[in-house]
């Protein structure tokens, strides 16, 4: 294929992912209520660990209430990109599969990566806003003393987006193959946000846990945004996570990619792009 | 009667007919016969520039008392004007946007409505620029030298009765497409050669560039172009489906099957429940793959090119649900021409002029969900029509629809055929679709 028709393919693609996620976009603002309870969802954790903090803080393990304070905010904040992220084109690909409109999608001139794409461009853009969005609900509540390095904090979130949108679509290939599977990535990214110290330091863990812990991309992220943030590291100094999440990304996006690939085509065989 | 001048199946003036019902409708006024229409002032295409400035369409014929039956125009930029004087002209952008738009004449002393609609949006592919040229000229001379004359229900109804005797004619699986049967051979067919609008030739099996129409560019086609078809012709665009088979869950749903449906005409394929015509659609559309056989659209193998096919063909499966029900009608074609890579500048207008033509010009603003199924049915059907596809799949396109909405159906699937098209149609029934049939083919049943 000519680099021309890369281009134009490539633009028919943006095209394609910004239609379905404008498609997303209008359906969630159709149901009002339901949009804007999504929205504060967070923002109840972020004040209820508010007074959490006030109780557990002053020890050894989790520091001054404002340290813990700090700590979970932040991580509520990660845990919301990563859990809508890895749970999207799931879902996405089964309420698609179930609403009828998935054989339709499958008749458009665009690639599995711009489905991919437009089932995960929405999620991730409403999950940064709420993760933003519980980090300003926070402030007045005394997420104070925070340095912000802005790069290293924006390269993190892009890395996490990149990593769990690769686990997402995974998830969506199992549900195209399998016409299940949503369940399934959300069970492994609850297990992993609860081993990865989203709400408390895992050397709280036990030993075996906490090593094993370190196989979990949201531990790493964690460690790096909460660097970023609150310590105001840079790049450098947390070049080791961002090389991780890096690596685990080059790995995972292009494995969701063919996963994908080979679920569409085993669609097309079984016929299961119409059903559910 | 000089009417039995046939554009492709279709008689002009049920397509005038028709499309004067739209008008009508359009106007909130009472419908009348023709002979009683009052000398209008014509209506531009909502597409052209000039109507949103609020002036009359007379700019299209820039003061002619001839009629203005078809203009080709290529609107260089939304804000271009459609007057003769540019009428075609080229455009620099990979799209090229052209509206083959028929408009009313101001000087209908003869009270004829006309042929007033949008048809193809074509491309800078040079063969359908000729196609749709060619086109308009047949249209052009098939237009009545007088009014149009309205066919009397009788009249009408004994030429149904004669034209569905006249065109059915079953074909057994395996014995190849009905090619030139019914009482309009497609040229296309009778070709023996995988004929191109240049002239030349193409060898079967050899590649060659290529125009892609959501693409915009060249490429290098790899699909097998087929040798010859059962009854010794060679078609290079279109439908051309050789022996194919398909099994679901251990059973088989579809074929062998042999099946032709050549560009420029409308191909009906008949058969029972169950006897695999939405499954051959299916195949077509590349959302199901076949066991066995061969398959070309448009000169493309589904299995090897599917994103080229998929940019080529629209397709509207009997699936009401494949609509995002909390949208608008006009928001989901608009979201659907941007994922067909729709130029963003015009697809609002495209998407109106669909839904217009489709009759649900009045329902365009309103949430799926509160559509009747027979309008879910129609906004299904226009969507496949977003982006000019040069091949159109439709599946039970008149099932639960009234009298007037058939009407509209039937011409827009004609209307595209005239364009170059190739419309497949499948239906249990051939019913109305042999009004715009150029060939029935009949599927018949697994359990036969």
């Amino acid at each position: 294929m000519s680099a021309r028709c890369l281009r134009a393919q490539l633009r028919v693609d943006t095209s394609a992912v910004l239609a379905m996620a404008m498609a997303d976009l209008k359906v969630a603002l159709s149901y009002r209520t339901g949009f804007i309870l999504s929205q504060v969802g967070p923002i109840r954790l972020v004040v209820l660990f508010y007074f959490v903090s006030r109780v557990v803080g002053d020890s050894d393990t989790v520091g001054s209430p404002e340290e813990y304070f700090r700590f979970a905010v932040l991580g509520i904040a990660l845990a919301t990109v990563v859990e809508q992220t890895a749970a999207a084109a799931a879902q996405q690909a089964r309420t698609a599969q179930v609403q009828g409109t998935l054989e339709a999608l499958a008749t458009q001139p665009v690639s599995a990566g711009a489905l991919a794409g437009g089932w995960l461009a929405f999620p991730i853009l409403d999950s940064i806003f709420r993760a933003v969005l519980t980090v300003a609900v926070a402030l007045p509540l005394g997420f104070v003393g925070a340095s912000p390095n802005w790069p290293a904090t924006i390269i993190v979130i892009i890395l996490t987006a990149i990593v769990f949108a690769g686990v997402g679509i995974l998830g969506g290939a199992l549900v195209l193959a399998f016409q299940q599977g949503a369940s399934s990535i959300e069970l492994i990214v609850l297990v992993m946000s609860v081993v990865s110290g989203t709400l408390f330091p895992v050397s709280v863990l036990p030993h075996w846990l906490e090593v094993a812990s370190e196989a979990s991309p949201m531990r790493h992220a964690l460690d790096a945004m909460r660097a970023a943030v609150i310590d105001g590291s840079s790049v450098s100094q947390i070049a080791d996570q961002i090389l991780i999440l890096g690596v685990t990304g080059a790995v995972v996006v292009p494995l969701g990619y063919l996963a994908l690939s080979a679920s569409l085509s085993h669609a097309r065989k079984t016929g299961r792009l119409g059903t559910f | 009667m000089v009417w039995d001048r046939r554009i492709g199946g279709r008689r002009p003036d049920r397509i005038a007919e028709a499309i004067g019902r739209i008008d009508e409708r359009n106007s909130s006024s009472p419908p009348r016969p023709a002979s009683m229409e009052p000398r209008r002032e014509p209506v531009c295409h909502p597409s052209c520039p000039a109507t949103s400035r609020g002036q009359s369409s007379a700019h299209h014929i820039a003061g002619s008392s001839t009629p203005c039956f078809l203009i080709l125009f290529i609107a260089a930029s939304p804000r271009s004007s459609c007057s003769p004087s540019r009428s075609i002209r080229t455009h620099r952008s990979n799209w090229r946007w052209r509206m083959t738009e028929a408009c009313q004449s101001s000087s209908s002393e003869r009270g004829a409505p006309g042929y007033r609609f949008v048809t193809a949006i074509g491309s800078s592919n040079p063969s359908r620029r000729a196609r749709s040229t060619a086109i308009a000229k047949i249209t052009d001379e098939s237009r009545p030298p007088e009014k149009n004359t309205m066919q009397g229900g009788d009249l009408s109804a004994a030429r149904t009765a004669s034209s569905i005797a006249a065109r059915i004619e079953p074909v057994t699986l395996g014995q190849g497409g009905a090619e030139g049967s019914g009482p309009k051979s497609v040229a296309t067919l009778s070709s023996s050669a995988v004929g191109r609008s240049d002239g030349a030739i193409d060898s079967p099996g050899s590649t060659r560039r290529t125009y892609h129409p959501a693409l915009g560019c060249a490429k290098v086609r790899n699909a097998v172009l087929p040798a010859t078809s059962a009854t010794g012709s060679t078609v290079s665009t279109g439908v051309v489906v050789r022996s194919v088979i398909k099994s679901l869950g251990g059973s088989r749903v579809l074929g062998p099957v042999d099946f032709d449906a050549p560009a420029g005409a409308v191909s009906v394929l008949v058969g029972s429940n169950g006897a695999g015509k939405t499954t051959l659609l299916r195949i077509l559309s590349t959302t199901l793959t076949r066991d066995g056989g061969d398959v070309w659209v448009d000169g493309f193998d589904p299995s090897v090119n599917s994103l080229e096919v998929r940019s080529r063909v629209g397709v509207a499966l009997v699936n009401e649900r494949s609509l995002w029900w909390r949208l608008t009608a006009l928001q989901n074609l608009v979201l659907f021409a941007g994922m067909r890579g729709v130029p963003r500048s015009v697809r609002v207008t495209e998407s109106r002029a669909l839904l217009a033509e489709v009759q649900l010009a009045g329902k365009a603003d309103r949430p799926v969900s509160t559509l009747s199924a027979g309008q879910r049915q129609r906004v299904v059907l226009a969507r496949a029509l977003l982006g000019q596809p040069s091949v159109l799949l439709i599946d039970e396109p008149l099932r639960g629809l009234d009298r007037s909405s058939i009407d509209a159906v039937l011409g827009a699937l004609q209307l595209r055929a005239e364009a170059g098209a190739c419309v497949v149609v499948a239906a249990p029934l051939a019913d109305e679709l042999v009004e715009i049939a150029a060939s029935v083919q009949r599927l018949a049943s697994q359990a036969d």
